[in-house]
């Protein structure tokens, strides 16, 4: 029986962070997917960074920069919303606005996150092309490790907010299901069928957060070869 | 054509640090190589760009330590 300690990297944006507001969304630390499974496998070594309002690729190369000797098992992405979703100004349109007028932010914030606006300028925060470079990279660096990328997902209801989300969702995740074909988890149906999404129609609440732990452990996690012969203490 | 690249990129990187391409392989680093200093990797990352014309993103020139990180960079933006 080997002792050798089962590797788990966990990267997400902010929708695997817990949330305290607003209350009837909120879901602590300990309810949210990643320490599910951490629960389900509690002798394996992990390293999470979950980091809100991330692009897939700077989330991604916090892992190429700190842990690319360490050659995890197994690694788990939730990302990409940020990077698809429909904006109405770049970053950098962003920033300089924040930082000339921010007295006005909260003004002219209404103005960049109104549907109509977002629909009428519809950019990209990342391009397709580079989301994609971003993601052959890292399966490349990380070329030993089983890859599970939990698919790009909203309620539908979010296009309310992000008018032609829907579409971009489905544009990145085929991108994601190109460069991981088998490591692509669908979430969405479930959550959907069993009322997993908080107010926002984007983030998880509580009985998301389990959904997604029971997928990912389910489908993927019992699968990994030789995991019965890690000790259990 | 991943010869021809990596080739290519060798020959950018044993210039700017005045060693031989054959002393390049994947374990070649900011560590390991005297010459790779923060001035050279700085001409390093602006003599790839120019050569394959790409722009890299701010967060991959963050983890270019290394020259396989560097090799599979510059392939996945090319292939």
């Amino acid at each position: 029986m080997k002792n050798d300690k089962l590797k788990i990297l966990i990267l997400t944006g902010s929708i695997g962070n817990p949330r305290s507001f607003p209350l009837t969304d909120a879901t602590s630390l300990d309810k949210t997917y990643p320490y599910l499974i951490r629960d389900q496998f509690p002798d394996a070594i992990y390293w999470q960074l979950s980091f809100g309002n991330i692009t897939t690729n700077e989330l991604l190369s916090q892992a190429v920069g700190y842990l690319h000797d360490w050659n995890p098992d197994i690694i788990i992405i939730q990302s990409g919303i940020n990077d698809c979703r429909p904006e109405a100004i770049s970053s950098f349109q962003k920033e300089l606005i924040k930082k000339f007028s921010h007295r006005f932010f909260s003004i002219i914030r209404k103005i960049i996150y109104n549907p109509k606006f977002i629909k009428w300028r519809n950019l990209y925060r990342v391009s397709p092309k580079r989301f994609k470079i971003a993601l052959i990279r890292f399966r490349q660096i990380f070329i030993s490790s089983r890859i599970i990328f939990i698919e790009i997902n909203a309620h539908d209801n979010y296009e309310i907010a992000r008018p032609n989300v829907l579409k971009r969702i489905n544009e990145f995740n085929e991108i994601i299901k190109n460069i991981f074909p088998e490591g692509i988890i669908r979430v969405k149906d479930q959550l959907v069928r069993q009322n997993g999404y908080n107010s926002d129609n984007l983030h998880l609440d509580a009985k998301g957060h389990s959904i997604v732990a029971k997928l990912v452990i389910k489908k993927y996690l019992n699968e990994v070869n030789g995991y019965s012969n890690y000790c259990v203490h | 054509m991943n010869i021809d690249i990596e080739n290519r990129i060798k020959k950018i990187i044993a210039k700017i640090l005045v060693i031989d391409p054959s002393e390049i392989n994947d374990g070649t680093s900011f560590g390991t190589v005297d010459s790779w200093n923060s001035i050279n990797h700085k001409k390093i990352i602006n003599a790839l760009e120019r050569e394959f014309d790409i722009s890299f993103d701010k967060y991959e020139k963050e983890t270019f330590f290394n020259y396989k990180i560097i090799k599979i960079t510059i392939i996945a933006y090319i292939c």
